[in-house]
């Protein structure tokens, strides 16, 4: 299928989509539930709550279709209500909690360096969710700016300000736990 | 600042490594129960509004014509 056909096949199954077509919708759903599951995961850094917003995202998605313009693109509409729900689900959680309890496997080390990536998390979990999520999406994953201020719906210099300011209030919780950086 | 920001993101990747962006499963089938569940589910103001007109019907039963006058 050469590029114009895709376009308007797309536009289509927006249009179909929009007029509440079930069909249209589990198309789509296939279509990008890994893409916008992806985003989540990097934001929430947890599978299975990253699947439970990826439901909570479509569905949101599926309330709002009379409100979809088939002309625009429906990954990047999808992207910036996951970058919603993920910041959501994020508010949800305690935040001293939020950012520890993640799979991540107690690597073999000295005890000086667990403690140290224990004192990390714990300060990472105590950052406003918007600012974690920058945060996560920018020093950890080392997405594209560009990319994380359309899915926040904000400008590359907000997304820059929210990065500079989770650095900040992690140096400052870092210094509380007595860890230098 | 320089430095301490990359000091404080390379404490960050060694604390929390970046996350597997792979789905384990297919999550439409979830998805549909979930589009299931809209035609039962009942938000808590839909609730307290339908204990209201109840509770209004059975205190007053002369408002019944003029509720179904209305509707």
């Amino acid at each position: 299928m050469d590029a114009t056909a895709q376009v308007h096949e797309a536009a289509d199954l927006g249009r179909r989509f929009a007029a509440g077509d079930l069909d249209a919708f589990e198309m789509l759903f296939r279509r990008h539930q890994a893409e916008v599951f992806g985003w989540i995961v990097r934001i929430v850094r947890d599978q299975a709550l990253a699947e439970d917003a990826t439901i909570e995202t479509f569905w949101r998605i599926y309330r709002a279709r009379a409100r979809f313009d088939a002309r625009r693109e429906f990954g990047a509409w999808a992207r910036r209500i996951a970058a919603n729900v993920a910041i959501d689900a994020l508010k949800a959680r305690p935040r001293e909690v939020a950012g520890i309890e993640q799979d991540v496997a107690v690597a073999p080390g000295p005890i000086a360096d667990r403690a140290m990536n224990d004192a990390v998390r714990r300060a990472f979990g105590l950052l406003p969710a918007k600012l974690r999520a920058a945060a996560s999406l920018a020093l950890i994953e080392e997405q594209p700016h560009a990319e994380i201020a359309a899915a926040l719906g904000i400008s590359v210099a907000a997304v820059k300000s929210r990065v500079h300011r989770s650095i900040e209030l992690l140096r400052k919780s870092l210094r509380r736990l007595q860890v230098t950086p | 600042m320089k430095p301490e920001e990359d000091k404080i993101r390379e404490m960050l990747c060694q604390a929390l490594p970046p996350t597997n962006p792979e789905m384990k499963q297919d999550l439409w089938p979830r998805m549909l129960r979930r589009l299931d569940e809209r035609h039962v589910r009942m938000s808590w103001v839909d609730r307290i509004l339908l204990l209201a007109v109840s509770a209004g019907v059975i205190a007053f039963p002369a408002v019944i014509p003029q509720l179904l006058y209305q509707l």
